[in-house]
């Protein structure tokens, strides 16, 4: 417990995440603010928000996914990045197009089908 | 080269710029570019190249024009819908430079012909809309030791990059940077997330600008640099890439050393 009182506070970064993550955890946001003092301290930080996250950002080494990129400000960083206050953390994807990401040959291009309100058809 | 009159008139915002001057101009109208994609960011890209006078350009895409195009992809127009993109591509740069030589391929880019495509032209510029796509250009670009301007929007972001790695140095290619395509459910996000269309009239033009510079050989360069914008901070970053020297690309240990792996995986979807 001594160690812990006299554990200096992590400070406080700015971490920003992937449309596509986003997507897919409901209530999460692209931009926020945590307390954290290397990379990994936000992905344990991201995974006590939003249950599942790490394994979206992580793999089984553990390392950040082959498919994303952590920047800490203008330099690609790892799980072991230390932080220092006011950092600016970028978590990005790849990202492939403008119009629907249609790889395959053949599919019908056009996107989400809607409806006439705008709104789509499930 | 002696520049007709209509020529210095045309091309004189250019001449002007101590950067371009009509030696530069006289590059770009023996300059050859090929745009991957006639699309979102294919059409601002093409509109400029054309406009500043890169003497041959060539657009390679399998596609028609749709309604649901003419959101974003402003090199055509509704009395085009039906019309084979590379064609409706032709017509609005002829309207715009008629110097400019437009070289439609209408085809997908693919294992069986992305060598041939690339050797033929000084760059490359890739505005694709699929990661199998993004992949093969890095790679055939790389084996033919060509630059590529790649650009790329989702949503409200956009990324642009310059890879060079087939130089001497720090010149990453794009598999150090993306490793891998996200997995399927991030696609299938982007394939439902949509697009702000003037994003990718915005990412097309900047990709522009750096197909005109790599042209030039002026300013500084985008390779080993990603380009991230945010539209809805209104916000540019600039972030640092490095080589990766355990690319399966261009590291010390490349094993990617032809397109046939390319060809494996289409023939396997």
């Amino acid at each position: 417990m001594a160690d812990d009182e006299s554990r200096p506070a992590p400070p406080r970064v700015v971490v920003t995440l992937p449309a596509p993550l986003v997507n897919l955890f409901p209530g999460s946001v692209r931009r926020l603010e945590l307390a954290a003092a290397s990379v990994g301290e936000v992905i344990d930080a991201l995974e006590a928000r939003w249950p599942g996250m790490r394994d979206r950002l992580c793999d089984s080494r553990p390392a950040i996914r082959r498919h994303l990129n952590v920047f800490v400000g203008s330099e690609r960083a790892s799980l072991a990045t230390r932080l220092p206050p006011g950092a600016e953390v970028t978590i990005m994807t790849a990202i492939s197009g403008g119009s629907p990401a249609l790889a395959e040959p053949g599919r019908r291009r056009g996107g989400r089908p809607l409806d006439r309100t705008g709104k789509g058809v499930v | 080269m002696e520049f007709t009159d209509a020529q210095v008139h045309r091309y004189a915002r250019h001449i002007l710029l101590p950067e371009v001057g009509g030696e530069g101009q006289a590059r770009l109208l023996a300059s050859r570019v090929l745009v991957i994609g006639a699309g979102g960011l294919g059409s601002p890209l093409l509109l400029y190249l054309a406009a500043a006078g890169v003497g041959t350009i060539g657009v390679v895409d399998d596609d028609d024009v749709d309604l649901s195009n003419l959101q974003r992809q402003v090199v055509h127009t509704t009395d085009r819908i039906g019309t084979a993109k590379v064609e409706s591509a032709r017509l609005a740069l002829a309207g715009i430079n008629p110097e400019v030589r437009l070289v439609p391929h209408r085809a997908r880019f693919a294992a069986g012909n992305a060598a041939g495509l690339v050797s033929a032209y000084d760059l490359v510029a890739d505005g694709s809309d699929n990661f199998a796509t993004r992949f093969l250009a890095a790679d055939a670009c790389f084996l033919a030791g060509k630059p590529l301007v790649s650009a790329a929007v989702l949503r409200f972001d956009g990324q642009l990059s310059t890879f060079k790695p087939y130089l001497a140095g720090d010149h990453p290619c794009y598999r150090c940077l993306f490793r891998e395509p996200p997995p399927p459910d991030y696609m299938q996000s982007c394939a439902n997330a949509g697009v702000l269309g003037a994003m990718t009239g915005a990412m097309g033009a900047l990709q522009a600008g750096e197909v005109i510079k790599e042209l030039l050989g002026i300013g500084e360069s985008l390779s080993g640099w990603l380009l991230i914008f945010d539209a809805l901070a209104t916000s540019f970053r600039k972030v640092r890439l490095h080589r990766d020297p355990s690319c399966r690309l261009c590291g010390r240990e490349r094993r990617i050393t032809d397109l046939s792996h390319h060809r494996a995986t289409a023939d396997a979807g």
